[in-house]
């Protein structure tokens, strides 16, 4: 048999690899869309989800929602669950991010972020273009569910036809209680992204989680998508736009912000970069405030 | 800086193809009564080419569902009254994707492995070619990386073999886009491959040891292992075409890695299935 009759072989994995390309859903809304949300405040003015009520411009809630795959399920969702979930995503297409020098986080470990999260995050012409294709391309079918666990804000799952259902409880408009902020929502919509990856959990210590299949082994995972996002979203929207116009982020959102890259690397995360780990467990950061991660990160308010 | 150390693989390359070359005509010049060349060189020759499509599962590093394809071209062997000379694939692509396949998760490509045993001393050197390539699960890019093995057969029957292998490899990367880093690595490997007579099953099962004497003391935190097995079935096994279908295992846990805050422990198994054509 001549070697030439092997050639068509090789053609294999180019056919097989080529038949899968995303669609820019983003370029579709981000003109109605592109807004940033009044800073965060805390707001005792809580709608039937247990949430302060979504910020979304009639025009850009139109265009995500015909563009983001909600099914019936949510005629029995609270009122306002729905749109707590299309603000999150209008906060990930809207906001600038941006990585640090060096691709540090909290300031410190140079080259931290995963190889992984760079890459999803400069597929496009903007990390917030590339983030946003990415999920939207990634969730078929957006279904509102409050019987996964007690402690579950949203679920990943992949189906049989290889589509991914996104999964939302009740948990998760009211998460942040009394926070009006849409970013730690946001972050958890990345996270469930980051399963359609294919990529999953490991196993917690016993005493994080009660021990169970809800941690990851280094920052490549779901955990340290969520921290890459929020440095990110530091670096590109926690400083001062000029002496006039100050920061998109309030301090409220600073100190939330913050909170999430600490717990997430000091809970859930079981291997970091040393100096990374070392601050982490050393500063308490979890507990600090605001000016503590205004002070870490260099931010210029 | 580069340009230096490509120059470098090269020469190192050209030493392990030339040391093969040296091994091989020492060892028919040896013999007292002279073989017709073509006799000596190419006795007996398979050539063949295998596509191996499947889908894999890892748990550590990167606890991670897969789509994985493997192209290898131009493996084969050639026998010699004296040697044994083999290549698994003279030329291999390899990809993984992720379960959508939106994203490679990795993609290497390897060039001009191969080895040859001098059958009567049950001795031999392998050049593990040159492999190139990025592998985002393990945090890995703009990866090059070459290396040879000096091998001793220690049992080898028409069936099964039995190998020792004593190595060197040479790694350069770079860690989550990072500075580039370099590795020597040292390695000691037993490797036992076995095959029913027809050849219907076969299999493979290899452990290693390996560390990086350079990166700083030796100490048992900076000593690597890695292990492997793996069961082949052809399912179709015609004389120039057969379709199997293997399950394949392996672990390893690479100190390197917690350096840089990566999960050292990597486990990954596997199901897949190859069509295969050879002459």
């Amino acid at each position: 048999m001549k070697m030439n009759k092997l050639l068509p072989l090789a053609l294999l994995p180019v056919l097989l690899f080529s038949a899968c390309t995303t669609q820019d859903y983003y370029s579709q809304v981000i003109g109605d869309c592109n807004y940033l949300q009044a800073p965060g405040t805390y707001s005792i003015n809580l709608t039937a989800a247990g949430a302060p009520a979504a910020q979304l411009q009639p025009k850009c809630k139109a265009a995500l929602e015909a563009i983001l795959p909600y099914d019936a399920t949510w005629a029995t969702a609270p009122d306002g669950a729905k749109d707590k979930v299309t603000e999150a995503f209008q906060a990930i297409l809207a906001y600038n991010l941006k990585l640090p020098a060096q691709n540090t986080i909290l300031n410190v470990a140079p080259y931290s972020i995963p190889l992984w999260h760079l890459s999803l995050f400069q597929s496009e012409e903007t990390p917030q273009k590339s983030i946003f294709n990415h999920i939207i391309n990634l969730v078929q079918t957006i279904t509102y569910n409050d019987s996964v666990g007690p402690n579950f804000t949203a679920q990943y799952t992949p189906k049989a036809d290889l589509g991914g259902l996104l999964t939302i409880t009740k948990l998760f408009s009211s998460q942040d209680g009394y926070y009006t902020g849409s970013f730690t929502r946001a972050a958890t919509i990345i996270h469930e992204a980051r399963h359609g990856d294919g990529y999953f959990h490991s196993k917690c210590p016993p005493d994080v989680a009660d021990g169970i299949y809800e941690c990851d082994t280094d920052q490549a995972g779901p955990y340290g998508m969520e921290v890459t996002y929020y440095e990110m979203l530091l670096q590109a929207n926690g400083n001062r736009i000029s002496a006039a116009k100050p920061s998109p982020l309030s301090d409220v959102d600073v100190n939330y912000i913050g909170f999430g890259i600490c717990a997430n690397l000091f809970y859930m995360i079981r291997q970091a970069p040393a100096p990374l780990a070392t601050l982490v467990t050393t500063s308490n950061c979890v507990s600090q405030n605001a000016a503590w991660f205004i002070n870490q990160e260099g931010l210029n308010r | 800086m580069k340009h230096a150390t490509t120059q470098r693989i090269m020469n190192t390359s050209m030493y392990a193809a030339l040391a093969i070359l040296c091994l091989i005509t020492t060892g028919n010049l040896s013999k007292a009564d002279p073989i017709p060349l073509k006799d000596q060189i190419f006795p007996t020759y398979h050539i063949n080419g295998d596509v191996e499509g499947g889908f894999q599962v890892s748990y550590g590093y990167c606890p991670c569902l897969r789509w994985t394809v493997k192209v290898d071209l131009g493996g084969g062997d050639f026998e010699t009254r004296d040697f044994l000379i083999s290549t698994d694939a003279l030329f291999r692509y390899a990809q993984t994707e992720t379960p959508r396949m939106f994203n490679s998760a990795s993609h290497s490509f390897r060039i001009g492995a191969i080895e040859a045993l001098a059958k009567g001393a049950h001795v031999g050197l392998a050049f593990n070619g040159v492999t190139v390539g990025e592998d985002l699960d393990r945090g890995y890019s703009d990866i090059l990386a070459t290396g040879f093995e000096f091998l001793v057969s220690i049992v080898r029957t028409s069936n099964m073999s039995l190998m020792a292998r004593t190595g060197y490899e040479y790694e350069q990367l770079r860690v989550n886009a990072g500075p580039e880093e370099k590795r020597n690595i040292l390695s000691e490997t037993i490797a036992f491959k076995w095959k029913t007579k027809t050849n219907r099953f076969n299999g493979a099962i290899n452990a290693t040891v390996f560390t990086d004497p350079f990166a700083g003391p030796l100490a048992t935190d900076q000593i690597g292992y890695k292990g492997s097995a793996s069961v082949h079935a052809n399912i179709v096994n015609l004389k120039n075409f057969t379709f199997g279908t293997a399950l394949q295992t392996s672990y390893e846990h690479d100190p390197f890695r917690a350096m840089f805050g990566l999960g050292p422990d990597i486990a990954v198994a596997g199901i897949y299935f190859d069509v295969g054509l050879q002459k």
